[in-house]
């Protein structure tokens, strides 16, 4: 069940809300905390009831893992085995599902190797849910927590605003949220800011991402034949696209926390208004950014032995990174570009080197639309056939603008766009596009717009139509457009 | 103005919910898809134009509804060229004409199956065949949805599609709006039993409609084999005929000679005639492809036979069903051939002679087709047009395939 559906809005998300806060009221919180287990548990049997036994043997796995390793933490030793073979499961997991295929068809390019690529279907959101929990083992070896009662456990794995698509949660900042009995009272205050914020979040995903995907999605189809233009076209929209559809579901995630007076973590902070790349990552996708400083990137050693040590284990960071996004090249390429763009802004930071801000925008906003391109890739020569018409300067410098702005001779009709076989949005998705570059400026983080919320007429009116715009675009008619016979 | 958070989430939901059900009632009153049925007046709602975008949505309820005992399959040919009334046996009988613009065979099977579940007393089904149908690199459209069919009633996403989203409620407003400026015009797309409106397809300009179809055939390419799979679905719907008593009668259609031409410049020819080959060792069916009265009528900006190289009019609509029925009718002689598996070698062979004795009947029109070098050679293909018109007209791939062929 997606959270841009009507299934979810108009029958999942009330009868939730109506059940949690009804047992809650009648002072049942343990039934309330049960039902929020449950009505999790239903949210993702949704998909596919298949796997809800893996989640569910995941959990109580991990939670037993949890119990020994807390109940060992005397016996270094003992603690250290367990905690490793708890991870070590956990990886083995998501490796089999996310990475058996991958694995077979990379041994298919070896000569005279045939394997049969195996078709497994992957777990929704076993991802995050393997992250949240090697998070909660690791804490309790370290002896950060003492181990946390089942339950709470249970529907911090699960808990449905999180369990598919992020953010990632941390088990020290949720779990505790859980058995605070005020949170068990209906919040209308709460209730309208989570209204708020759902409502920005589902215009993003379904009024802005949705919209603008088909552009991307005909230019990776078509990556060996598309011109300059068409090429920028489909790598800014997808930048736009991905960062509206992952930062609207994020938010929906936030603003659904709220209506039950759970706060959870911001993952997006206007990431394309970075000036660096060290700064993108504070901004994009947070609390994997956390993740992998304080479960990778620190454990390999972080910047302790010296710089080259620190580079290197950026740059593995990122490439392990780039492998949980997706099994495949096009995501390795793109962790190890992003672990060498790291390296090279620290490098640039130790030598105390200045950008002018602008610049350092520009060159950050591109170097981030390039890994882009990889990322969306299906296979990494259409990545390499997409910057290469992107950057085919022979075609930029024939261009009709760059010509003009030259004073050199321009064609005889030079209002005219040529006609584009790959720009299906046309002129509209040139001015869209620019309107969403100026977005990034414009449209204010949520963190900044939470901060800003008051329950007034005003903002009732921007939540309101936002969400019934919302609602009404979530359903399409299709069209038969009979231009053919 | 601040206000409480109480009075915030009441007036957000309340307006949102407000929203909602106007927009869902929006949309059944104007009813643009033609699916509700609840309120029809002239210069609200009375037509349809949007129905040329939804065709196979409106049709696949319009089945559930009407529940039909007869109906007509095919594409736009079939669609807009047979009035399902001729082919009832009584006046309250129920006939639909199940017809799809660029309708590929298995579609018509799926509809044919959609009409059987809702109908299980089908008494008599007739297909339109075209050779474009069976082409193996056609596919259907993004708007034939497999879930919406073998069902008796609309499934809960198209309920959602067409009563809460902005999709319908611009098609409702420009139904609306069209009504009101033009309220005495004819202008839905399809008529109540779901034969297309050959009116609303004449305002468009002729020169249009005859590119149009001539640019079809192109996309067909050359030397390509017409889907296996296509035909495979065609025995499943003669199969199920035969064994459940259903009247089956099938025709190929009868296009303009232009388009025959077009078809024979793109190299297509000796695939038709293969392709027809088969279909008689499937089942008997009707020929009224080739060269006869009705199809070479002369071109001209008001024809009484033909709308454009590909679609033919009601009137020979009426002669196709009174030959598929034998009936008396107005029909000429020479118009269609029943072909039953064992005389198709000596109807390919009449109709190479009619070819010849067309082109040397009409001088003109032979040096138009055979030359096509000029517009103005052209030029006398339609009489009244003017050079640019012609022009346009020679833009058809088709016709452009011929000229450079016949040039050599």
């Amino acid at each position: 069940m997606l959270f841009n559906s009507y299934q979810f809005i108009a029958i999942y998300l009330p009868i939730v809300l109506v059940g949690f806060f009804f047992l809650a009221r009648r002072r049942m919180i343990g039934m309330a905390l049960g039902w929020l287990f449950i009505s999790s548990l239903a949210f993702y049997a949704y998909w596919d009831p298949r796997y809800l036994i893996l989640l569910l043997v995941s959990i109580f796995a991990n939670y037993l893992f949890g119990n020994l390793i807390a109940r060992h933490l005397e016996q270094r030793e003992k603690a250290r085995l367990f905690m490793i073979l708890a991870v070590s499961a956990n990886l083995a997991a998501l490796a089999y599902f996310k990475y058996t295929g991958f694995a077979f068809r990379t041994l298919n390019h070896l000569p005279g190797a045939h394997f049969p690529v195996p078709e497994i279907v992957l777990p929704l959101g076993i991802s995050f849910f393997t992250f949240t929990q090697i998070a909660y083992l690791v804490d309790v070896y370290r002896g950060e927590i003492t181990n946390y009662e089942p339950l709470g456990y249970a529907v911090f794995v699960t808990f449905f605003p999180h369990l598919i698509a992020g953010p990632i949660l941390h088990h020290k900042s949720i779990i505790p949220q859980f058995h605070r009995l005020r949170n068990y009272v209906f919040s209308g205050k709460n209730f309208a800011l989570g209204l708020f914020v759902f409502a920005v979040g589902l215009a993003k995903k379904v009024l802005i991402a949705d919209n603008i995907g088909s552009w991307a999605n005909v230019v990776f189809d078509h990556a060996n034949s598309v011109n300059t233009l068409e090429a920028w076209v489909g790598a800014l929209a997808y930048t736009f696209q991905l960062f509206y559809d992952f930062s609207g579901y994020s938010d929906m995630a936030v603003g659904l926390g709220l209506m039950l007076n759970i706060c959870l973590p911001i993952n997006f902070d206007v990431p394309y208004q970075s000036t660096s790349i060290i700064d993108f990552w504070r901004r994009w996708h947070i609390t994997l950014s956390a993740f992998l400083r304080d479960y990778l990137y620190i454990p390999l050693g972080g910047n302790r032995f010296g710089e080259f040590r620190r580079y290197v284990n950026l740059i593995a960071t990122m490439l392990l990174g780039g492998l949980w996004h997706g099994a495949g090249w096009t995501f390795f390429v793109w962790g190890a570009l992003h672990g060498a763009y790291l390296a090279t802004n620290h490098l640039w930071r130790r030598l105390k080197l200045q950008l002018y801000a602008p610049v350092a925008w520009t060159a950050t906003f591109l170097a981030t639309v390039v890994a882009w391109v990889f990322f969306r890739a299906q296979r990494l020569p259409d990545a390499l056939n997409i910057l290469g018409a992107m950057f085919n300067f022979q075609a930029v410098f024939s261009s009709y603008p760059l010509r003009l702005f030259l004073l050199l001779p321009v064609p005889s009709t030079p209002l005219a766009i040529p006609h584009e076989n790959y720009l299906i949005g046309g002129k509209k998705s040139l001015i869209a596009l620019v309107l969403l570059m100026a977005s990034i400026w414009i449209i204010p983080s949520i963190r900044v717009s939470m901060a800003r919320f008051k329950p007034t007429l005003g903002y009732a009116v921007i939540t309101a139509a936002l969400l019934l715009f919302s609602m009404l675009s979530m359903n399409r008619v299709a069209q038969f457009l009979y231009f053919q016979f | 103005m601040t206000i409480s958070p109480a009075s915030f989430n009441f007036l957000t939901a309340g307006a949102v919910a407000c929203g909602l059900f106007l927009a869902a009632l929006l949309n059944v009153m104007i009813d643009p898809f033609e699916l509700y049925m609840v309120f029809e007046k002239n210069g609200i709602n009375a037509q349809k134009p949007e129905l040329a975008f939804h065709g196979r949505l409106t049709k696949a309820v319009a089945i559930e509804r009407k529940q039909p005992t007869s109906i007509v399959l095919g594409s736009s040919r079939a669609a807009l060229g047979i009035n399902p009334l001729l082919i009832r046996t009584n006046p309250s009988e129920c006939v639909y004409n199940c017809g799809l613009d660029s309708a590929t065979m298995y579609e018509a099977r799926r509809y044919f199956e959609h009409a059987l579940v809702n109908q299980p007393h089908l008494r008599c089904v007739v297909i339109g065949l075209d050779y474009q149908m069976f082409d193996q690199s056609k596919r259907p459209p993004e708007e034939f949805v497999e879930s919406r069919l073998c069902r008796t009633s609309m499934t809960s996403k198209d309920l959602l599609d067409t009563l809460l989203s902005i999709d319908a409620c611009q098609a409702s407003l420009s139904t609306f709006a069209s009504n009101l400026m033009h309220p005495l015009a004819d202008q839905s797309y399809f008529n109540a039993n779901g034969q297309r409106n050959e009116l609303a397809y004449l305002q468009s300009p002729l020169i249009g409609r005859w590119r149009s179809s001539i640019g079809a055939e192109r996309s067909v390419p050359a030397k390509l084999a017409y889907s296996a799979a296509a035909m495979d679905d065609l025995r499943r719907v003669v199969e199920t005929c035969r064994a459940r008593g259903i009247q089956l009668q099938l025709f190929v259609s009868p296009s303009h000679a232009v388009e025959w031409e077009s078809l024979r410049a793109n190299g297509q020819w000796d695939n038709f005639c293969k392709w027809k080959n088969e279909l008689a060792q499937i089942f008997p069916f009707w020929d009224f492809s080739g060269y006869s009265s009705i199809t070479t009528e002369p071109l001209s900006d008001h024809m009484k036979f033909y709308v454009d190289a590909s679609h033919y009019r009601d009137i020979v609509g009426g002669f196709i069903i009174a030959k598929l029925f034998s009936r008396e009718s107005a029909a000429p002689r020479d118009f269609g051939r029943h072909c039953d598996g064992t005389n198709l070698g000596a109807i390919n062979a009449q109709i190479e002679e009619a070819r010849r004795t067309w082109l040397e009947s009409q001088p003109d029109m032979r040096h138009c087709i055979a030359s096509l070098r000029l517009p103005e050679d052209a030029e006398q293909l339609f009489g009244v047009a003017g050079r640019k018109r012609v022009a346009q007209i020679m833009v058809a791939p088709g016709l452009q395939k011929l000229k450079s062929d016949t040039g050599k």
